[in-house]
């Protein structure tokens, strides 16, 4: 009877021990994917936060201002753009170098008309400019910001959007 | 037994504890982006041209300003100054043309002067309850005139 | 002890042994992410802050990246691809505005701006500092221009201090204004001086061989721990000061680091710029049709006054209104001359609307436009009736951009050669946007 008692009491013992150790491996296995799942939002949000930072220097960059000045009133002037579109594969290639790379830019200006891109055979009548585009199509980010845009032909200020789109 | 208990509430109690970090990290860049997102917006539409240099409409600013201080105030084209607004604010948030409106969002702009507010583009929906909100606003200061602050408020909610 | 105790023992023993591991490590990991979280929340806040003061201008303090426990910052030398990083600890991340960048001490970073002026374009970068002592030791009297000049730049920044230092100590520490005014005329060979907290040296000499900083006085050169920097203008020195002798991980001074730095942008920015500038130049065609416009209102209102002065001729009598008639046979001369003048103006802008339909051949567009408006200055201007302030500014405006692009594509052939370009373009593109808003060209 003793003997029976001592060896429950041990079988017991070693069914708990056994349970325990599955517990652990478990909780070791949620606490692992936890923290990968951290590292992927925290990579996400670096993603996330490099693209407001890219959206907020293109907004107001000198490289596409209508006065040499910088300020807060600065407004990007449309033939710029469509300067650095004629002119993509170089204009793209020194703003990777100060920029970084795989992200790309359009402006859109909002004036109830149609979309019309711009090119050399149209740059007065338009109102969309696309810069630095890739190919990719997964895992991209885009993220628009209202732009004031200037059109040159017409002396006048306009309401945009400025959209940027973050690759990697 | 109740040691395990203990351990596996605690792990459970800690692991949910990482799990609303990683959340709510996002969730904050979400919300700096949409308020980033209303300003623009905001001091876009006030420092947009409208009209000819010089007519009481030639920016958004003075558009909505003339419209509230004189109700005979009119455009380039003899039309109305309330006519315009309701025509470009109509433009700017449209549902079919290129505009401001995104697809998932609601937009309602009004214009305040110490009198009833001046509604500029209508959507009482963005005021029900439970919906996530941002807002912005701007204030236009004007010399000599009888109001020489107009404050224009935009709120942009989920819909 | 029976074996069952003993086997009791051994096991709790490896459990715990494997609970405490487990355990400190996830505390190690967590303790060590909650760091990083910190002190990437501060980098991100830096980049927001510097993105806000380099747009308005106005500048502000930062007490983020200071507070205890945060790891040491240090301005990455980036590649060719990349913007300029900042490296806190393990986490690097991508800055889009010029800076200059170092801390140190635990008060507040002043964040402000600096440019530079070429007319057609500004240069702007941000400065970070913590409180900082600049200690001058000049060698004589001809390098109290240097020393001046860096005072003036970094005048506006209200964590840094001037003085001069020599072998007795240094004089009373005051701010760049008061520096400025106070036009010390102290000499000095040598600065023995050791103080807390962040501070630079900077000696202005005829003869740089030793450690540290060293402007030479008659070139333009910094030596930086022994290594000579040609600069050419005074960010460059900005550069070099703020970053100083600290050396990165790498083993680089942190003043290289940023002088490189600041030059990859500042080229990288106006190769951008100057390509733009080329392109904008030849987008002409509202311009010229605009001057087309222009011309055949002129030709027009030339053809009535003609046809009116020629009625009136008719109307007159020979004999007695002789005089008379001369006179206004003269005036219709002067107006046939006119319009000869004008039509060849208006064949030449006709010629360019043609060229920009394909605008394949910018050297043809530009000899035009050239060649249309020497026409204008040397025979229509001030003798005949003018176009439209609009068609003339237009014209005008239109020959002085390819003047100005003349002048950028000389830099960036400079640039590209890696010769000194600053100068040059201070002397030339400055006069000839100034001349272009003066004829209110946009």
């Amino acid at each position: 009877m003793q003997l029976r008692k001592a060896q429950a009491s041990m079988m017991e013992y070693i069914i708990m021990t056994f349970f325990m150790m599955i517990i652990i491996t478990f909780m070791v296995m949620m606490f692992l994917g936890i923290q990968f799942m951290n590292i992927d939002s925290e990579s996400s949000k670096q993603k996330m936060d490099r693209s407001l930072a890219l959206m907020k220097s293109f907004s107001k960059t000198p490289l596409f201002s209508k006065d040499s000045s910088i300020t807060e009133d600065t407004v990007i002037y449309d033939k710029k753009l469509t300067a650095a579109m004629l002119n993509e594969a170089e204009t793209c290639e020194n703003l990777r170098k100060i920029f970084g790379l795989h992200w790309s830019i359009e402006v859109a200006v909002i004036d109830g008309e149609t979309e019309q891109l711009c090119d050399w055979t149209d740059y007065d009548n338009c109102n969309k400019w696309i810069l630095c585009e890739e190919e990719i199509t997964e895992g991209v980010l885009i993220r628009d910001i209202p732009v004031n845009v200037y059109r040159d032909s017409t002396d006048t200020v306009e309401a945009g959007l400025m959209t940027v789109k973050t690759y990697v | 037994m109740i040691i395990i208990v203990f351990f596996i509430v605690i792990l459970l109690g800690s692991g949910m504890f990482l799990l609303t970090l990683g959340k709510s990290s996002t969730q904050s860049t979400q919300d700096e982006y949409m308020n980033i997102y209303a300003t623009n917006l905001l001091t876009t539409l006030v420092n947009t041209d409208i009209d000819e240099k010089g007519s009481d409409c030639e920016k958004m600013s003075d558009l909505i300003y003339n419209t509230i201080i004189r109700s005979t105030c009119k455009c380039s084209d003899g039309n109305s100054c309330s006519e315009w607004l309701d025509k470009k604010m109509g433009m700017y948030f449209s549902e079919t043309y290129n505009s401001f409106k995104k697809e998932n969002l609601d937009y309602h702009l009004e214009a305040d002067y110490g009198g009833s507010p001046l509604v500029l583009h209508d959507n009482p929906a963005v005021k029900e309850a439970g919906k996530k909100r941002w807002t912005a606003e701007v204030n236009i200061f004007k010399t000599g005139g009888m109001l020489s602050v107009l404050n224009i408020n935009l709120i942009i909610a989920q819909s | 002890m029976n074996i069952f105790q003993v086997y009791k023992i051994i096991l709790g023993l490896i459990v715990a042994a494997f609970v405490i591991f487990f355990v400190t490590n996830f505390l190690g990991d967590y303790v060590g992410l909650n760091t990083q979280t910190m002190t990437y929340k501060a980098m991100n806040e830096l980049r927001d802050k510097m993105n806000d003061v380099y747009i308005t201008g106005n500048s502000i303090e930062f007490s983020l990246l200071t507070k205890k426990g945060t790891p040491d910052c240090f301005v990455g030398s980036g590649e060719e691809y990349t913007s300029t990083e900042i490296k806190c600890g393990s986490l690097g991340m991508s800055f889009f505005t010029p800076l200059f960048f170092t801390e140190g001490g635990e008060g507040k970073l002043f964040i402000n701006r600096n440019y530079l002026d070429f007319g057609w374009s500004k240069f702007y970068a941000v400065s970070i500092t913590p409180e900082m002592i600049i200690l001058f030791v000049p060698e004589n009297s001809a390098a109290k221009d240097k020393m001046l000049n860096i005072t003036d730049a970094l005048k506006e920044n209200e964590n840094i201090k001037f003085a001069i230092c020599d072998n007795e100590g240094i004089t009373d520490l005051v701010d760049g204004d008061s520096f400025l005014t106070s036009t010390p005329t102290e000499t000095s060979s040598s600065c023995t001086a050791s103080l807390g907290g962040v501070y630079r040296i900077v000696k202005i000499s005829s003869n740089c061989n030793n450690d540290g900083i060293c402007i030479e006085i008659n070139s333009k050169t910094i030596s930086l721990d022994g290594e000579r920097l040609n600069y050419e203008d005074v960010l460059d020195m900005l550069a070099v000061i703020i970053g100083g002798t600290e050396k990165d991980a790498f083993g680089v001074n942190q003043g290289k680091v940023l002088f490189i730095e600041k030059n990859k942008v500042l080229k990288n920015q106006l190769l951008v710029q100057i390509a733009l500038e080329n392109e904008r130049a030849v987008m002409l065609k509202n311009e010229a049709n605009i001057i087309s416009e222009s011309i055949d209102d002129v030709l027009y209102d030339i053809d009535i006054f003609v046809g009116s002065l020629n009625n009136e001729i008719s109307t007159l009598d020979p004999t007695d209104d002789y005089d008379l008639i001369v006179e206004k046979e003269e005036l219709v001369e002067n107006y046939n001359d006119c319009e000869y003048a004008y039509s060849n103006l208006k064949t030449y802008i006709t010629t360019l609307q043609n060229e920009l339909q394909s605008g394949d051949d910018k050297f043809a567009i530009k000899t035009i436009v050239s060649d249309a408006k020497s026409l204008y200055t040397s025979q229509i201007e001030n003798v005949c009736q003018d176009l439209s302030t609009n068609a003339k500014s237009k014209l005008i405006c239109s020959a002085l951009r390819f003047e100005l692009v003349d002048i950028l594509n000389n830099v960036k052939t400079s640039i590209l050669n890696n010769d000194p370009y600053i100068q040059y373009m201070k002397e030339n593109s400055k006069p000839k946007y100034e001349k272009m808003e003066d004829n209110g060209c946009n």
